[in-house]
Formats: C-alpha cells, structure tokens, sequence
C-alpha cells in the first residue's frame, strides 16, 4: 500500500539491524532496549535524561546510539533539566525523547504542559514502578496512568497521547508509532512503559520495513492551527523568526496573556486536536499500529480489558477460559488515551466486563463511565509483582460465575506468596528487632552496611559515629537528612532521627529542620549526585544563607551515579570519560562553595586518609554546633561502577594533595 | 508446555549472567522455544536480592511467572522442586570452587535431570561463548561438568 500524504516515507531497516549488530533469529533484548532502538530508527538524534531504575538502561542505549551514529545524548542535572532540554531540541527541529520513571515523570509535568500547549512534538517514556514516592524502585506496576494521562494543571493538561507496548517487540514499534503520532500532531507523546516489560528480555526481530513520519517545517501559513488543525512548524532558528513562551498565545504565535478569546480558541483547538488524533490512532493501524486489539470477541458474553504487560495475562486467562467452555474475550488496549466511548459500543451489551491492572484500578475509573457500572469488575493488583495468567483466570472464573456485585481487590495475597513458596519472613525488609531498638539514645549503627565490598561509604560511617560518641551527640539531639543515592543509604543504617528525602531535596529538608529546631545538630549526608547535579541549585541556595541554615554537610563524593549503573556525575574527573569529546569540566567544590559561595567552613578529605577524615568530621561538626555552616567533601571509591567504567580510577595520590580543612575566622566579615 | 526456573542469589553472584547464560543453552538445543529472562532485584547492589526468572515455553505467552518448576538457591546451594523435593551435591563438589562458579555446578546438576531442556554440548557452547576470557569460561565449564557428572 503506498501512502501518499505528504510526510510519510518507508524505512528499510536492513542497514541499521547490521549496524547494531543484530541477527535476524535468537535475537534476545529488553523493553529498554527496544525502545532506544525504536526511537534511533524513527530518527530521533536527540535525548536528555537523568538516571532512574527502571529506566536507565534507555539513557545508556541512548548515550551509545548517539555517540556511534551520530546525534546528542546529554546528562544534564535533573529531570526539570532533561525535559527543558527535549523541548528546547524539538523546538529547533529535532526529533526529541526524553526517558524516566514515575518520581521523574513528576519533574516533568510543569515543562509538560509548556510542551502542550506550544504543540511541540516530543516522546518521553516513563518505565512505571510501584508506590507513591520513591514506592519499591525495583518493582515493576503500571501505576502512573492517572499521572500520565492529567497530571498537568491547568485545562487541556490531558492534551497528550498515551501509548502502552505489551511486549518487547511493541517497545520497538510503539516507541516508532509514538514519534510519528508527535510529529504528525504536534503534541507529547507518552509511553506508559510497565517497570515488568522494561526489563524483560524476549525474542525480538527487528522488522524489515517501517513507516516513518518528518515533521514539515517553515511551509507557508501561521504557525499554530485552530479548530483542531494541525499547523506548519516555524522552527527556532528557522527562516521565520517565532516565539514560543508558556503564555497563551493566536495562531500567529503572538503572546495574548489578557485575551479571553485567545485563550477560547487555544483550549477548544487543542480539544478538537484530541478528537482528530483519536481517529487516526483508531484508522491507520498499517502504519501506526497502536489500536486497540481483539481477540475472541465475535461471540463473547464476557469481556476481559486489559493493557501494557497485563496483555499477556489477560489473553492468556482468554484462551484458558474458552477452554473452559466459558466464551470470554479479550479487548487489549494500546493508546490509553485518548480515548472514546464509540470504541467500547459493541462491548456494552456482554453480561460482565473485568478491567485488569497492575495498579489499584485507574483505567478503571476512566473506564467505568464507558459501561453500565452492575455489570463491572475492576482486578487490581499493586503489590510490585505483575499479574500471573493463573490468578487473572481465577478471578475471572469467579467474576463471570459467582459473584453478583463489584469487587475492587480480590488477590489472595496469603495464598500468592505460599506459592511462590517464600517463607514470610525472608520477605520482611526490616527485622522486627530494628525497629523495636530506635528508641535508644545511641546512634549505632542498626542494619548490616548494603554496600558493595571495598565501597568506601563503609569507612566514612564508622569515621562519622566514632566522632560523634566521642562529641556526645546522640539520638535525641542529632537529626540526620539524607536523598536518594549509596551516599544517602548511610545516615539509614544508623539509629536515629531522619529525613530521606526525594532525590536532590536533602537540603529542602534539611533547611526546614534546622530553623525548627535550632538546638539539634543538623547533619546531611548524601552523595556527588544528590548534592551537586540533581540538588546543585538547592546547594548553591543553602549556601547562599548560610548564617541561617547551621549544618555540617557531608557529600559522599564517588565521581558516578553509583545506583544506577556509575553515570558520570558532576564531579567525575574529565580525564576518566573514553569519549573526550563528551568530557565535561567537573565541579572543584572548594572553588565553588568556599571561594564562590563564600561558606565558613569547607573540607576536602578522603576515606583513604582515616585520621584526617576523622579530624575534618570533627571539626565540622564542631563548626555546625556553633551555629557556622560546613561542608565537607568526603572521596571515596565506587568499587563496583567507577572502577570499571572509567579509564582513570582514583588515585590516593592526588586526593592526598588535594585534601585540606579550610576555616575563615568568625570575625572576619 | 512451560518451564518456570528461577535462580535466587545475592548481587554480585553472577545471577543474571547465569540466567542469560541457561537462555543461549536453550536456544542453542532447540531455537524454536520461546524463552524470556525477567531479572528480579533489590536497590543494594552488592548482596541484595538478585533473582533471575527464565521461562521456557513451546509458543509465546505471558512470561509472568508462575509456580516456579526449579529453584536454584545459591544461597545453599540446592535445588527446590516445585513437589517440594529438594536437589543437592555433595559439598566435595563445590567446596574448591568460587562463589561465581557454584551457580554452574547447580545448573549443570539440572541440566543432567532433564530439567532446561538443553544438554551438555549446548550448555558448554553457551558458556564458551558467554565469557570473553577462556579461562575464566574453562573454570565455568569444569564447574558445570561437576554437576553434570555428579552421582547422587
């Protein structure tokens, strides 16, 4: 079939399978890699992110496509960052994506809706885990489909399109599909990735020929639609000069920000965008195959809806249960939104509907006005285990059979783990005991240290509680403030009051604590990342105040990202990149906040050199309880990432020259 | 037809090697199976719970897994059968051998029985071909013929 649309061209892939070196049979790779794969052969050269389980396997894909074949893969502090800069590429012209997970995808909804409502083209992937919050990192659920789909504010903040691959080969096509979709409408488009399907790794041929949509760019025209038109993209950069700013804008593209006309005719256009893109998802399956699928529905009394990696379940349960003489069927889900209720009409009449989820039901509150609500079941699971084919099958022979009402959470929790056959309490993450004992005074360590052996994290906590036994600080009068990182694990295993907070906001925290309550010792301990990339503009802000903010801050410096797989950090060495050509000038900290940011107090040491770690922790944390900011940067070797990964290890030698306790006297202005 | 194994062990263990490892046997003695790897683990990274889930199946299916058939627990060195029966050597086997290799010695003891549907030619092909160093991929293969040979 030959399309002729202006836009469209096919790709032979041959090329590109022989330059990634793939076979075309026992080819084995993850949903995170598909999807790299994906948005290399869809043309993206552009991709910012900031590493997070489970998503990090695409921002290393990524970072070797592009430096191999050409394109821009950039680290930069944050997911604020990550997502400006996708935005900022798109809006030159470039094909942009832009991977994270669920406390990621958070970052990025304000700069989302930027995105939507300047109508620029752009792909993130959100690999979905468990839980508010940080939840379980390593869980896979399909929880952030509420997210995804409204988390903007402001109306029209649902103004995107939802993708949700079942397999390892939809990675790879639906990541295709979800370029096209952006480039086509101009709109974001969001790949609810289940944690499960990030990391599975299954079969996969690439295939031969794939469709592939450019953006036209700086045709004639005003450069936004109305009414649901797609409109010609002027570039930034382009031969039009134009202006893209968060404030509504008309269709020339000129800033209206106290014009209710203006601001009718935004909204309602991008509305009608929405019903437009819903048609060509639902229409043009031959080259963009994110339509709904069915299976064994032609004479189905009951109904199973399912989506993302819960697919299999619910085909398999499907199968299963016609063999059972039950004639269910199946309705799989691959855009997630929009959505319509014309494509759920010939399923209104079955006798039940089961919607089944990795999460506590929210495409079921979304699905629920599609249906009359007697006659539907939502199975929901939230417990970071994906859904087995065998409890699916079971609540649905139930569903269908027995019960007459809804029934929100029906997994037997008790007789899952019996099968798994794991004994309770190998699945209890703290033994009893643990925390029974918080309430003593002494601030000793509590939980076996997780780190890696060799990890220098280990030396710097027994250096930090044998200085403050001797200080006299206990429990009752210290508060420890970590984030997110092997830096902030530390304060954890101690018994003690603290804050863990999300990545980078350690200093949030800590700045909040120490004016409430003045008379504790207020230490942060955390790591390179946590303090200087993520939480860099808190860092230099807490600085800035200094006289108000007493702490001793202590960054576990290990020159990577040593959670997620040793990523260069800020700190890292520009001598220890391969590529020279990515090698960035690291942070000299002491420059930065001392000389720069003017603190009191700033400490370079190393775990190599016990006595004077323990001399600078002494005297910072003297320093804090007088009332004087200090900081303290502590090396200290990431056995496990740095060493393998970078050329240059570090070397005992120049920490030692570079270590060094730095006092300015009080009454010095 | 579906297989269920999971290897159960500790990060830095060589798990997810093994399980990546036990694929490439499979396929190596019939390419026509379906075979997914689910990698299953904690946020510590050095010791925390690493777990690898391999399916084995006749035809594409959801790899979600079910009551595992095999477990092969590094942590004691056995093999728990889904009967509840339990698999295990004689320590002589393993007590010279590094902790990495150990994992071999089971899946080597499984492979024997029967249980991965792949044989010691396809096994020793997977693991020459898994490790760039030859010596370390010989240690792994006299580990793996441990098991293999071992007479219960």
């Amino acid at each position: 079939m030959q399309r002729q649309q202006e836009g469209w061209h096919l790709v032979d892939t041959e090329s590109a399978r022989q330059a990634f070196g793939m076979s075309t049979v026992n080819m084995f790779i993850s949903g995170n890699a598909a999807c790299a794969y994906g948005a290399f052969v869809a043309g993206a050269r552009f991709f910012a992110g900031y590493p997070i389980t489970p998503s990090s396997e695409i921002f290393s894909m990524m970072k070797k496509l592009m430096s191999r074949f050409g394109g821009v893969a950039y680290a930069p502090e944050d997911e604020i960052a990550s997502i400006g800069m996708v935005i900022g590429a798109s809006l030159c012209g470039a094909k942009a994506m832009t991977a994270t997970s669920g406390p990621g995808f958070s970052l990025m909804q304000e700069e989302l809706g930027f995105a939507i409502l300047n109508e620029v083209p752009l792909v993130i992937i959100d690999a979905m885990r468990v839980g508010p919050s940080t939840g379980q990192p390593t869980k896979p659920a399909s929880a952030d489909i509420a997210a995804i789909i409204h988390g903007r504010h402001g109306d029209c903040g649902d103004a995107v399109v939802v993708l949700s691959p079942s397999s390892v080969t939809e990675c790879f096509s639906m990541t295709i599909s979800a370029f096209n979709l952006a480039e086509q409408f101009r709109v974001p488009v969001i790949i609810a990735l289940d944690g499960y399907l990030s990391q599975l790794e299954e079969p996969f041929t690439i295939p031969r020929h794939i469709w592939v949509y450019e953006r036209i760019k700086d045709a004639a025209g005003p450069p936004f639609g109305v009414d649901g038109a797609v409109s010609n993209f002027l570039p930034i950069g382009g031969a039009r000069p134009i202006a893209y700013t968060g404030a509504t804008h008309d269709a020339s593209g000129a800033r209206k920000s106290f014009d209710s006309l203006a601001c009718r005719s935004l909204i309602s256009h991008l509305l009608k965008k929405q019903m437009s893109i819903l048609h060509d998802v639902q229409n043009m399956s031959v080259y963009m195959p994110v339509r709904h699928e069915t299976h064994r529905v032609h004479d189905a009394e009951y109904i199973v809806v399912g989506y993302g990696a819960c697919s299999r379940a619910v085909k398999d349960a499907v199968t299963k249960l016609r063999s059972d003489g039950i004639t269910a069927g199946a309705v799989l889900l691959k855009t997630l939104w929009p959505i319509r209720d014309a494509m759920f009409a010939p399923y209104r009449h079955v006798s039940r509907v089961v919607i089944a989820e990795n999460n506590t039901g929210q495409m079921f509150s979304l699905l629920s006005r599609f249906f009359p609500s007697e006659r539907l079941v939502s199975f929901s699971k939230y417990d970071g285990e994906p859904i087995r084919t065998s409890e699916l099958y079971e609540f649905c022979v139930r569903a269908f059979c027995a019960y007459p009402r809804h029934i929100v959470q029906a997994v037997d929790y008790a007789a899952h783990n019996e099968a798994r056959n794991v004994p309770e309490q190998e699945k209890v993450c703290a033994p009893a005991e643990a925390c029974e004992s918080a309430v003593s005074d002494d601030i000793t360590e509590h939980t076996a240290y997780p780190f890696c052996a060799g990890c220098g994290h280990k030396t710097f906590s027994d250096t930090l509680l044998g200085a403050l036994k001797n200080y006299g600080l206990s429990a009752e009068n210290t508060i420890f403030i970590s984030g997110i990182g092997c830096g902030s694990i530390v304060p954890a295993t101690f018994n003690a009051h603290l804050i863990k907070t999300s990545h980078g906001r350690a200093l949030n925290a800590a700045r909040a604590v120490s004016l409430i309550r003045p008379d504790h010792t207020i230490i942060v301990i955390s790591g390179d990342g946590d303090l200087a990339n993520i939480g860099g503009n808190h860092l230099l802000h807490t600085i800035r105040e200094k006289k108000r903010f007493p702490m001793a801050c202590f960054c576990l410096d290990n020159a990577n990202y040593g959670m997620t797989g040793g990523q260069p950090s800020s700190t890292t060495p520009d001598s220890a990149y391969d590529d020279t050509d990515s090698a960035q000038t690291p942070f000299d900290l002491k420059r930065l906040l001392y000389d720069g940011c003017g603190i009191d107090f700033f400490a370079r040491t190393s775990v190599y050199d016990r006595a004077h770690l323990k001399e600078a922790i002494t005297r910072a944390v003297s320093a804090a309880r007088k009332g004087i900011s200090a900081f303290v940067q502590v090396g200290s070797p990431c056995t496990t990432y740095f060493m393998k990964h970078h050329k240059e290890s570090f070397s005992r030698a120049e920490l030692h020259t570079a270590q060094g306790i730095w006092e300015r006297d009080n009454n010095e202005s | 037809m579906r297989v269920d194994i999971v290897i159960e062990g500790k990060g830095g263990q060589g798990v997810q090697t093994l399980g990546r490892i036990v694929r490439q046997a499979v396929v190596n003695a019939n390419s026509l199976l379906y075979v997914a790897v689910a990698p299953e683990y904690d946020t510590v990274v050095r010791g925390g719970v690493s777990n690898c889930h391999i399916l084995i199946a006749g035809e594409e299916m959801n790899p979600v897994l079910e009551q595992p058939d095999f477990r092969l627990r590094l942590c004691d060195n056995t093999i728990v059968l889904k009967t509840g029966g339990v698999l295990g050597m004689s320590s002589r086997v393993y007590s010279g051998m590094k902790e990495r290799q150990v994992g071999f010695a089971l899946v080597g003891l499984l492979a024997a029985r029967g249980g991965l549907l792949a044989g010691q030619d396809a096994f020793e092909k997977a693991i020459g071909s898994a490790f760039a160093n030859p010596q370390l991929a010989h240690v792994s293969i006299q580990a793996f013929q441990a098991g293999f040979f071992f007479e219960s």
